[in-house]
């Protein structure tokens, strides 16, 4: 374990003692284990990828004793705080998303899965629609605050989320292979074609660490296919292949010692301040997404998704630069670009904005600087979409010689 | 036009032997501009300046940064004689035309023996000088005190890398803190990066410069109504001159890099065609084997860090351009040198 890690870890255990929490594992684990398997059909260990097991070490079983869950009673000074931070939860998802929505995958092989979806129509069928796609452990919640800002910053455009299997509201899973997360992204992008007209309107995909790199593969894969929806843009938020592959290492140690369960949402919340999440307000709307909310537990298990880590980010760079059209790489604090990266990026092959210099904010770059991001989206769509415009009207330019700007 | 550049330069070498003679900070030194097309007269070195650029060129010659008090009179004295020099700064052949070199340091001396030594040899630089590499304090303070001691041998342009807002991103920002403990040598610099010329025009006919073409330069002329005194902007003439990329489509486009603007063959032939030019020389775009022609040998891209970044396993080369324009690329490779020291790159906390 590097210094880093050991600082970290440090850190997480420092902050659990402020809060009065332990990672020690409640025994009902093995129990939610077994519900999970009942409710997984085994065929759905079909999608995944012959890859897909073992190089990291399997993670250890808790050591500590096991003991039975008290019944979670919140103080009732914790209980007001949960209540405000719920109803404010559930007012601005429903603000934010008029249509909620979910969609059901009935593969050949494998088990039904529900895709817990959230849709923000843009104003036209001219309007572009930003499809954004969370990481692991995340959920569709993670990109409120950025709707949010873009609806800020320009009122036309339309935002469509989703929650991968396995987390948010979508049915739970084992399978959390690359492949069929590709494939789910694919069911999801032509179900919502199917039930939305939106064969006009310019779609850009939009994802952050795993979501990225599930763009990244999907985009390379059926980037000449896909006839239902037109994409003209992909944008990857905060993974770099390499890094991610380096840090996996330590993922193990951080899933293993995060506490299985909090006293109260807002203590949850308490917790992911300071170093997973910055910014309060968004917080208050992404965590709440990734609890059990009547026990205080993730949603999603981290554990059963390392036998895919794997494949999870293997080919990234190699996939983000095949993607022919307009492609963004937003970065959080330091450029971190693997070789090939280094190298698109130093040919002018695509747009790189890395925010530095600042303290607040870490990993989830979206939720911390939402508006900065959703200027950087709305930026990178409209000089895409039409530059001649943009340039004069954004920029006050109109090309002297030469003829009109060209896009893609 | 007359080529006796040497003369200039001969006169500050007898200065520098009278030196302890005269201590006279405006010293009557005799002018070191012949370039008739300059209305400004630079200002002379005088031989007490000669005497410490020189020690200051060999120390940093072994990769020893200067102190920051000597930063801030190195600087000083750069602003007076960059101030004086135009948009389009005229450079006579021969040359030796170079590329990005984004604190390469050894990679730097290696550059000079293959080209030659300064002033042996004349060069132009077309900016990058700072960020990715581990040595840009040295190699931007090295280039400087050479621009200095020698302004007629050594004519360095502003790359979309000399700018407040990407060093701050890309590595001149923290090595600075690194280094020196505070920004002050990173503001020192940056403030004199907007004084360094935007383009150069080599004998009429090589038109260089960091980036490409802009749409709202046509002709020569219109590089030199700019006020480039300032921060590189994030859109317009010189933003464009500083970031545009040539491309195999026609036309302008935009560009991917979300700065500047793509331009086709079209608009290169245009461009030499109007301004009676031979050839656009520019730097900016990594090119595995350190030079790369485009549009039909309109425009050449020139890249001198070799291995960029200490990872993307490229060659660099450098484009000579003899008395009668005739071309010559020299490639290299690494230097070979001790370790690099080695920068960790922080792993982050969570990345799933």
């Amino acid at each position: 374990m590097s210094d880093l890690h050991k600082a970290f870890l440090k850190r997480i255990k420092d902050q659990e003692r402020a809060l009065g929490l332990s990672s020690i594992a409640h025994a009902s684990e093995e129990d939610e284990q077994d519900a999970d398997e009942v409710n997984d059909s085994i065929s759905d260990l079909s999608f995944a990828s012959p890859l897909a097991r073992g190089k990291h070490s399997t993670l250890k079983a808790p050591k500590q004793q096991l003991t039975k869950p008290t019944p979670i009673v919140k103080s009732s000074e914790d209980a007001k705080l949960d209540d405000a931070i719920l109803s404010k939860y559930n007012s601005l998802k429903k603000e934010l998303f008029p249509i909620s929505e979910f969609y059901t995958s009935r593969p050949e092989v494998g088990s039904v899965i529900c895709f817990q979806t959230y849709y923000r129509p843009p104003k036209s069928k001219a309007d572009p629609i930003c499809i954004c796609v969370h990481g692991a452990g995340s959920s569709a919640m993670t990109f409120a605050f950025l709707t949010q800002s873009l609806a800020e910053v320009s009122e036309h455009i339309g935002v469509f989320l989703f929650d991968f299997r396995g987390h948010g509201g979508s049915s739970p899973t084992k399978d959390f292979s690359m492949d069929t997360l590709v494939e789910d992204l694919k069911f999801i992008l032509e179900e919502f074609s199917s039930r939305h007209d939106v064969s006009t309107n310019p779609i850009y995909l939009v994802g952050h660490s795993l979501g990225g790199a599930v763009v990244s593969c999907f985009l390379k894969r059926y980037q000449d296919e896909v006839k239902y929806v037109h994409i003209k843009g992909s944008v990857v938020l905060d993974i770099v292949e390499e890094t991610a592959v380096k840090s996996l290492s330590a993922m193990p140690d951080f899933i293993s010692n995060r506490p299985k369960s909090f006293p109260s949402v807002s203590r949850a919340i308490k917790w992911h301040k300071g170093f997973l999440l910055f910014n309060n307000d968004s917080a208050e709307i992404s965590v709440p997404d990734l609890l059990d909310l009547d026990k205080l537990t993730w949603k999603t298990d981290l554990r059963l998704t390392q036998p895919y880590w794997d494949t999870w980010f293997d080919k990234l760079s190699e996939n983000f630069l095949s993607f022919k059209d307009p492609k963004l790489l937003i970065l959080s604090a330091h450029e971190t670009l693997d070789k090939s990266l280094m190298i698109g990026q130093m040919q002018g092959k695509y747009q790189l904005v890395v925010f530095s210099n600042q303290q607040k904010y870490g990993h989830f770059i979206h939720e911390d600087l939402p508006r900065q991001v959703a200027v950087c989206l709305v930026d990178f769509i409209k000089r895409n979409e039409d530059p001649n415009t943009f340039m004069r009207e954004e920029l006050g330019i109109v090309p002297k010689w030469g003829g009109k700007i060209q896009n893609n | 036009m007359d080529l006796d550049t040497d003369v200039p330069m001969e006169d500050v070498e007898d200065l520098k032997h009278n030196a302890s003679e005269s201590h006279s900070a405006t010293g009557d030194a005799t002018p070191s501009n012949n370039n008739t097309t300059n209305a400004h007269k630079k200002q002379d070195l005088n031989p007490t300046s000669v005497s410490q650029l020189d020690e200051w060129i060999d120390k940093l010659s072994k990769c020893e940064p200067l102190s920051e008090a000597d930063v801030k009179r190195l600087c000083d004295m750069a602003i007076d004689v960059l101030q004086f020099e135009e948009n389009v700064q005229p450079v006579q052949v021969p040359v030796t035309i170079c590329g990005d070199v984004h604190g390469q340091f050894h990679d730097l001396i290696e550059l000079f023996k293959i080209g030659g030594p300064c002033p042996d040899t004349n060069y132009l630089f077309m900016g990058d000088y700072v960020d990715r590499g581990y040595y840009s304090v040295e190699t931007v303070s090295y280039l400087v005190c050479l621009k200095v001691r020698y302004p007629n041998r050594i004519t360095i342009l502003r790359g979309n890398h000399e700018s407040r807002q990407i060093t701050q991103v890309y590595g001149f920002y923290d090595e600075c803190l690194r280094k020196y403990g505070s920004a002050t040598v990173w503001k020192l610099f940056t403030d004199l990066f907007d004084y360094f010329p935007i383009t150069a025009l080599v004998d009429n006919k090589v038109f260089c410069l960091h980036g490409g073409l802009s749409p709202m330069i046509e002709t020569i002329d219109q590089v030199r109504e700019l006020n480039r005194i300032q921060e590189v902007p994030h859109e317009g003439p010189m933003c464009d001159l500083l970031w545009s990329d040539p491309d195999d489509r026609g036309g302008w486009g935009i560009s991917p890099r979300g700065a500047g603007f793509t331009f086709g063959q079209d608009i290169s032939e245009q461009f030499n065609h109007t301004n009676d030019l031979s050839l656009i020389a520019r730097a900016h775009q990594l090119v595995m084997e350190g030079f790369s022609w485009s549009h039909q040998e309109s425009v050449v891209t020139i890249f001198s860090a070799p291995n960029y970044c200490y990872r993307c396993g490229n060659q660099a080369a450098i484009m000579e351009v003899d008395e009668q324009h005739n071309r010559q690329f020299l490639q290299y490779d690494p230097s070979v040198r001790p370790g690099e020291p080695t920068v960790t790159r922080k792993t982050p906390d969570y990345f799933l």
